[in-house]
């Protein structure tokens, strides 16, 4: 990534006021200095998340699982046929950490998944190893 | 044929004669005598022949006789079948009348009548005696087996006795040989005569062959019946069965069952109630078994039933009953086979009911496994709900400590956003919440819940609760109203403000800006109803079936205020477990009403003088000492002391608290356990273990829910933090009663007006420590216990003028004598009104009979045991 290229793109849906806080500070205070520039938006719901994606086209999406209005799986199996180019780095964030729900993520499409409490430095880690390759 | 063969047949008929003469004798039976008749003819011709070759020539009046008596034969024949079924009255009047008019002038002319007389005779023995056979041959259609091989031999040997007498009217109407007519005549006569003893005498081999096939038919039957037919259908089939095989009218089937109930019918409306009692150990006797066929004869209209008793493993088990219109020939061989068929049904009948008994153990069986797999899968689900719900606030504090581990600042500090530190805390205590919630939930579960029970003032914990809430309601701009009547609840104060704190902040973060939240309580007939209500979002009625489950949040989570999700299903076991219930109402968009409804046993209307299990001594300046290093929780405690009379002394830490304790023995110390320095668990056991304090009472008070640890160190109460003032107060006050005792000798003010009694009061409490004055009036008593304001008032009821009720009522009403607590000493058996008139203003009623004495101090050693312990010590 070099210096000069345009900010990363991160969309948060997550309907807990708190976790969003939280991602906010760790992509956007020190701990995610080295990421460059971040544009960061939040959805708290599908609906919301639907529009971010269409509107702001992000690069990386941190998405929740269990949300007011269905299940985050669904937005992630309507993203896949956008084709592996035009398609955002899909992290799973949740606390449903079964095996099952890590399969169920998995298979519908998931990049990654961190359960909940998750690592500031581990999400840092995933998305500047992870992402610049793809971009 | 010789002689020999006129013998065999008359010896036949004689047999026949007296068998059935004696069975009609036997019986009275209609219908054997009858048969009797159809013998007799026969019989009588065998006698008059016997006298005749014995005493010599017989006269001739008894030869027309017996000829006569012979010609009556087949209209006995054709009465006999008229007894079996209905025949139309006509032929039998013919066949009388054929008979009169030929066998009088053959009867009284002999020989001599004229041939044509002869041949008219035979013509009507020949026609009425075929009609008789058609009808038995008609009736034996009807039956089966045995019964029907009978009646169709007992036909033939009928119309054979016919064809006799025909083939001898012929002899004698052609020129036959009279030795082939003879013969023939005979030859026919003899196989009727074996007929009629075959039909009527059967050997009981023959029976049984007889009978064979239709058990083997029925056999057949039975064996192909679905698998899965029940015994009612089993019976069913029977009573077809029995009512085709014996041509019965009608056939009712009943079972034992206590009482013989109706089981299956046929030819006949179910005759219910059949309602015989079966005692157990007399079984189906014979007297019921004939009080039900009365019972059915009479309700069905068919004179002759035949009862047959159902038997298996040699008990009957219930009744086959024949019914109909005509007595029945040779219907004990129908009793046989009906008995052996049931016999049969009833043991198919036990078999299908054990395999009944199997498939519904089976199914038992089934829906046990299929509710422990619900269970496992309920506690799986749980199990991966608590990891979730355990993650989230977890999340916030392992996300946000991190940071602020990589915000480094200046010489080993950090610097972070004061959000961050809150985003912890928050995180942290709803963790707490949730395990002590999860906690809860377990010891529910398990019976665990031990419920310390106060009396306490609604009133008081309803504002408590709802001050703690109060900054929560603020913020969202809500009104908060409490009306509550005046009412002392025996509840476990930490639980009540539990289930009172989960349903207010349920209301609140349910609630929106600027709404309403109510909170009333009301005693309806035996209950006290608590009811916190809100304007909130409400709740669906699909919801509220839910929402008392484990980890249910209902509603709209996007809105909802971080929950534990396990605090309604912890408020409902915790209400349960005071033996009350709680109820929803709610209307989505207008808000939702929770009551909790708690039994009356546990709540009486709040009184000015306090009642209830503690002797309600004021303070009385007895000192407390307290060991507490939390200022706020100092502060909160000498409140409560100081407002109850206490004098209090607080140390901060234990060895501070050991060292004032040692200087000044105080009444009792409240004692924390988390303390700086040497802990609370340290300071009771250095207090147990010093004779000089070792027996001031110690009352633990913290956060540590360690109950039994704190008793078994020596403290004598333990209080959870946040405190229950009253119920702190009142154990208080009956801990430090003996300091108080021992310290400045409490006044007992005795009034009753035989002195007798006042020395005996005197006696029995001065050794205990108290101070007793006496009172020898109701109105002494009064001006006494206004001056001296003293500790306890002992009071006799019947006295002269001022009577027990009124000083009890007059001190009750007096505000500077209200607070004293009575006890009433009579030897007055107290009634109802009695009851009602003392009731909430004495605290206890002792008999005064001659040990009284005793029973002053055994009342006094179940309020404040350590008195007498001193005593005996």
């Amino acid at each position: 990534m070099s210096a000069d290229a345009r900010a990363l793109r991160v969309l948060v849906v997550e309907d807990e006021p708190v976790n969003r806080a939280l991602l906010r500070a760790v992509l956007t205070g020190s701990v995610g200095a080295r990421l460059g520039p971040i544009e960061f938006t939040e959805s708290e719901s599908l609906a919301a998340a639907r529009a971010a994606v269409a509107d702001q086209a992000p690069d990386v999406v941190i998405l929740d699982v269990r949300l007011p209005d269905g299940s985050g799986l669904d937005l992630l199996r309507e993203l896949l046929p956008a084709g592996v180019a035009g398609r955002p780095f899909v992290i799973v964030m949740s606390a449903s950490v079964l095996p099952a729900d890590r399969d169920a993520a998995r298979r519908s499409g998931g990049d990654a998944f961190l359960g909940k409490p998750f690592s500031p430095a581990d999400l840092v880690a995933l998305v500047a190893t992870r992402v610049p390759a793809r971009r | 044929m010789p002689d020999f063969a006129v013998l065999a047949i008359e010896g036949l008929f004689g047999l026949l004669f007296v068998t059935s003469l004696w069975t009609a004798i036997r019986h009275r039976d209609a219908l054997a005598r009858d048969v009797t008749l159809v013998f007799l003819p026969l019989a009588a011709l065998l006698v008059v022949q016997l006298a005749g070759s014995i005493v010599g020539p017989i006269p001739q009046w008894l030869r027309s006789a017996s000829t006569i008596l012979l010609l009556a034969q087949p209209v006995f024949s054709l009465k006999l079948v008229s007894d079996l079924r209905a025949i139309p009255r006509g032929i039998l009047v013919a066949a009388v009348a054929a008979f009169a008019v030929t066998a009088t002038p053959l009867g009284l002319l002999g020989s001599g009548a004229g041939l044509p007389v002869t041949l008219a005779a035979v013509a009507a023995f020949v026609v009425t005696g075929a009609v008789a056979a058609a009808y038995l041959a008609l009736e034996a259609r009807s039956r089966s087996g045995s019964a029907r091989m009978r009646l169709v031999i007992a036909s033939l040997a009928t119309a054979g006795l016919a064809l006799a007498i025909f083939v001898a009217g012929a002899a004698a109407a052609t020129s036959l040989p009279a030795e082939v007519s003879s013969f023939a005549t005979r030859a026919v006569a003899l196989a009727a005569a074996i007929g009629y003893w075959i039909a009527f005498l059967p050997p009981p081999w023959l029976k049984d062959v007889f009978q064979a096939t239709e058990a083997f038919k029925y056999n057949e039957r039975l064996l192909a019946s679905a698998p899965s037919a029940r015994p009612d259908e089993l019976w069913a089939d029977l009573a077809a069965a029995v009512r085709h095989l014996t041509g019965a009218a009608a056939v009712v089937l009943a079972t034992d069952e206590h009482t013989l109930r109706a089981v299956a019918a046929n030819g006949v409306d179910i005759v219910e109630p059949i309602a015989h009692p079966v005692e157990p150990a007399v079984g189906l006797n014979d007297e019921i078994v004939e009080a039900v066929s009365r019972d059915l004869a009479a309700r069905s209209g068919r004179p002759f039933v035949r009862p047959v008793p159902i038997v298996r493993d040699g008990a009957r088990v219930g009744l086959v009953c024949l019914l109909r219109g005509h007595a029945s020939l040779f219907d004990a061989d129908d009793a046989s086979l009906v008995s052996s068929l049931a016999a049969r049904s009833a043991n198919l009948v036990q078999r299908r009911e054990a395999l009944a008994t199997q498939e519904r153990l089976a199914e038992q069986l089934r829906l046990t496994v299929d509710a422990l797999e619900a269970a496992s899968a309920a506690k799986s689900d749980f199990l991966a709900s608590m990891s979730h719900e355990l993650r989230t606030p977890l999340n916030a504090i392992i996300g946000f400590s991190e940071l602020m581990i990589s915000e480094a600042g200046p010489a080993d500090t950090v610097t972070v956003p004061r959000e961050w530190v809150d985003h912890i805390r928050n995180g942290g205590s709803h963790l707490v919440a949730l395990i002590n919630d999860v906690l809860d939930l377990a010891k529910v579960e398990a019976g665990r819940l031990e419920l310390a029970r106060y009396p306490i003032e609604l009133g008081h914990a309803v504002a408590e609760s709802v001050a703690g809430l109060r900054p929560l309601a603020a913020r969202k701009r809500q009104e908060v109203t409490v009306s509550i009547e005046p009412y002392v609840v025996e509840v476990d104060p930490g639980r009540l403000r539990q289930i009172l704190y989960n349903l207010l902040s349920n209301a609140i973060k349910y609630t929106g800006e600027g709404g309403s939240i109510g909170v009333t309580a009301v005693r309806e007939g035996v209950e006290i109803r608590i009811a916190v209500s809100d304007s909130g979002v409400g709740i669906s009625d699909e919801d509220q079936e839910h929402v008392f489950e484990e980890f249910r949040q209902v509603g709209d989570r996007a809105g909802h205020v971080a929950g534990t999700g396990l605090g309604l299903a912890l408020t409902r076991r915790l209400v349960e477990a005071h033996g009350g219930r709680i109820e929803l109402h709610s209307v989505v968009g207008e808000g939702s009403t929770f009551t909790v409804v708690l039994p009356i046993g546990s709540a009486h209307p709040a009184h000015p003088a306090r009642t209830g299990g503690a002797l309600p001594v004021p303070g009385g300046g007895a000192r407390v000492l307290i060991v507490e290093d939390d200022p706020s929780s100092v502060r909160l405690l000498q409140a409560y002391l100081a407002d109850s009379g206490y004098e209090v002394t607080v140390a901060a830490d234990g060895e501070r608290g050991l060292e004032l304790a040692r200087a000044d023995p105080p009444a009792a110390i409240l004692l924390d356990v988390l303390l700086p320095g040497i802990d609370g668990w340290e300071v009771l056991r250095r207090l147990k273990s010093d004779p000089l304090v070792r027996d001031v009472p110690v009352v633990i008070v913290t956060v540590v829910d360690e109950r039994n640890v704190g008793l078994a160190l020596g403290a004598v109460d333990y209080f959870v933090k946040p405190i229950e003032r009253e119920a702190l107060i009142a154990r208080l006050d009956r801990h430090t009663f003996t300091t108080k005792v021992k310290a400045r000798r409490m006044q007992v003010l005795a009034v009753d007006d035989d002195p007798a009694a006042l020395t005996m009061i005197d006696a029995a409490l001065s050794p205990l420590g108290f101070a007793v004055r006496r009172a020898a009036s109701g109105r002494e008593g009064l001006d006494l216990a206004t001056e001296l304001r003293p500790d306890l008032v002992i009071c006799d009821l019947l006295m002269p003028e001022i009577d027990g009720f009124e000083v009890v009522a007059r001190l009750h009403e007096d505000p500077a004598t209200s607070a004293i607590p009575i006890l009433v000493l009579t030897a007055h058996e107290l009634t109802e009104s009695d009851k009602a008139r003392l009731n909430g203003r004495v605290l206890g009623v002792v008999d005064k009979g001659e040990s009284a004495a005793r029973g002053l101090r055994d009342w006094l050693s179940q309020v404040i045991p350590e008195v007498v312990r001193a005593d005996t010590a």
